[in-house]
């Protein structure tokens, strides 16, 4: 039969919690919804008083057109008393999976509500009475699905509570970063070079680290920083705060270690690591789209199938490991901090430089290693601020990294094509943009013809911008020489490369001069060996 | 007596799964198993079972239809 209740606190939000409460009671067949009332189908009517104390227990208000009929007993009073907790579960893929954890979950011994969330791997578990979920029980109550129990993460975890920002949350976030950036850029924050001169002590690479740290090297080891420290904490969002800064604390750890081990084979070997423009290149765009993805999962805004391209472990490793353990590799965000070696930076190119001319193992593993040390407290202080800010501070911090992360992701994916050779047309992200473009009618000026060569000039780090001229016009087939001045050439402006016109050389300060055949008409870029500063040749038939 | 349903709405492994628990915790029923790609649920119970209960519950989960076949 159907009984009808009324349910002044029943709404589109909370209604399937009700039904799935209604369904877990004995005698109740069938379970239907309205904005405050329901219609329940019941075996028997004289289960009816045990049903509505089963639905007030779980916290709804419950009348029914014959009250009388029904004298329950009181709802407890102690449900103030009962502990949210929340569990962090892998493998969850639909409502499916969904339905069937809340169902097994609430078997579980104190367990009175749970209420999973497959898009996030969370589920949300109600404790009676403040008590705290038996991770042991629930890995025993999902035994033989494919799921997979990582553990229990804190209530007020901004990673847990952020929900999806709204559009004018995101556009305001990216507004935000796109500002800041704009601001530092003009203050000249990111345009700082390392002047690296003859002789360079291990007090001075510490230095430099320092300035660094504050520079636009943190972009891309911050970004990924940040975004792994991130990931680590939503899968195994451990309730203490050193526990937290354990993956940060590995990330810097790794980067310092690979920094001194590195520096010191540069150093011996007397051979720096400069893979082609296209290695390098591909790089960057590999740790850009790293940086991206996290960043838009950070936001909540990444469709499962981007998520899904990232590289994991698989499975029965990443199963045997967490059984083990219950938590993930430790090696994970060293190796990652380790890798930042080969990213390059303005910075750590000419400090390898040095290590080169060293000449020794010992001088170059300080001086990359007091380097690496040197950045460390940037690092930390970014890592503590993700990982340690709560509530609505920490939610903030966390989207704004997240809009960060993205911005960063994106930026570095254009800076990585153009080192590669394969500038884009995107709008320029970049910081150094605006400088000043040589004239409208420049295709028309051909530069003059010498002993048979054209010949153009170039300022390089001088007062007009990184690159003056940055827009050089040549005709095809002519051999052209190049005379760059070098203004102010430090950081990865000493180094100017086209891969396209095959140009690669370490400029000096003063003068400086490359050659080259312009092949075909077109319009080539050419860069620093990051990628961040840019200028084009046209070259005309 | 066996009790064969017609289930729509299944998309993926775990839906079975939650199918044949769910019909697994309904008081009578013995066995259930269900074909997700032909879509056929097999559930043999107590005579005393009414299949319309089973029919029910599946519907309840919200996201699947059942027709008894």
């Amino acid at each position: 039969m159907q009984v009808r209740l009324w349910v002044p606190n029943l709404t589109g939000e909370n209604a399937r919690s009700f039904e799935d409460a209604a369904a877990g009671i004995d005698g109740v067949t069938a379970v239907d919804t309205w904005k405050g009332k329901a219609e329940i189908a019941v075996l028997k009517t004289d289960a009816i008083p045990s049903i509505v104390a089963a639905l007030r227990k779980a916290g709804f208000e419950i009348r029914t057109d014959d009250d009388a009929a029904i004298e329950a007993p009181p709802a407890r009073a102690a449900q103030a008393a009962d502990g949210v907790h929340h569990v962090y579960v892998d493998g969850m893929t639909c409502r499916s999976c969904e339905i069937t954890i809340e169902r097994k979950f609430k078997r579980v011994r104190g367990v009175r509500h749970a209420d999973a969330d497959a898009a996030r791997g969370v589920v949300k578990i109600v404790c009676e009475d403040g008590c705290v979920p038996d991770v042991g029980a629930l890995r025993a109550a999902l035994k033989g699905h494919e799921y997979s129990v990582r553990g229990l993460g804190a209530a007020d975890d901004p990673m847990a509570s952020a929900e999806k920002p709204s559009f004018m949350r995101l556009v305001g976030l990216f507004a935000l970063v796109l500002l800041l950036g704009s601001l530092l850029s003009k203050l000249g924050l990111f345009g700082r070079q390392a002047e690296v001169g003859a002789t360079i002590g291990v007090a001075a690479a510490l230095v430099l680290g320092l300035v660094a740290g504050t520079s636009s090297c943190i972009a891309v080891s911050g970004g990924l920083l940040l975004s792994s420290a991130a990931k680590f904490r939503e899968r195994y969002g451990g309730l203490s705060a050193v526990g937290r800064m354990r993956p940060v604390f590995m990330f810097v750890a790794g980067r310092t270690l690979s920094y001194g081990i590195l520096g010191g084979v540069i150093g011996a070997v007397g051979k720096a690591f400069t893979p082609s423009p296209l290695v390098t290149g591909a790089l960057i765009v590999a740790a850009a789209a790293f940086m991206l993805i996290m960043g838009l999962d950070m936001l909540k805004i990444a469709p499962p199938w981007l998520k899904s391209i990232l590289p994991r472990m698989p499975k029965s490793l990443s199963h045997r490991i967490m059984d083990a353990e219950g938590k993930e590799h430790p090696v994970m965000p060293a190796l990652l901090g380790a890798g930042t070696f080969f990213l390059p930076c303005g910075f750590t190119q000419s400090l390898q430089l040095y290590a080169l001319t060293t000449g020794s193992f010992m001088k170059g593993a300080l001086v990359l290693g007091a380097f690496a040390l040197g950045t460390a407290p940037a690092l930390l202080t970014l890592g503590w601020a993700s990982s340690s800010l709560k509530g609505n501070a920490g939610k903030l911090f966390f989207q704004f990294s997240g809009a960060l992360v993205v911005v960063l992701g994106l930026w570095n994916i254009q800076n990585g094509f153009t080192v590669a050779g394969y500038p884009l047309a995107l709008p320029d992200l970049s910081p150094a943009s605006g400088a000043v473009a040589a004239g409208a009618d420049a295709g028309a000026n051909l530069p003059k013809v010498v002993n048979g060569k054209q010949v153009i000039t170039m300022d390089v780090g001088g007062p007009n911008g990184p690159y003056y001229p940055d827009v050089l016009t040549v005709k095809a087939g002519t051999p052209v020489r190049w005379e760059i001045n070098g203004v102010n050439v430090a950081g990865c402006i000493s180094y100017l490369q086209s891969r396209q016109l095959g140009v690669g050389l370490s400029l000096k300060q003063g003068p400086n001069v490359a050659e080259f055949t312009p092949p075909t008409p077109g319009s080539y870029v050419f860069s620093c060996s990051m990628g961040m500063y840019r200028g084009t040749i046209n070259v005309v038939s | 007596m066996t009790t064969t349903l017609k289930i729509t709405g299944m998309h993926c492994a775990s839906c079975k799964t939650l199918i044949e628990d769910v019909c697994g915790d309904v008081k009578g029923v013995r066995s259930a198993s269900v074909d997700p790609k032909t879509g056929l649920a097999v559930i043999e119970h107590d005579d005393a079972l009414d299949p319309a209960a089973l029919v029910n519950e599946i519907r309840g989960l919200g996201d699947y239809g059942a027709a008894i076949v």
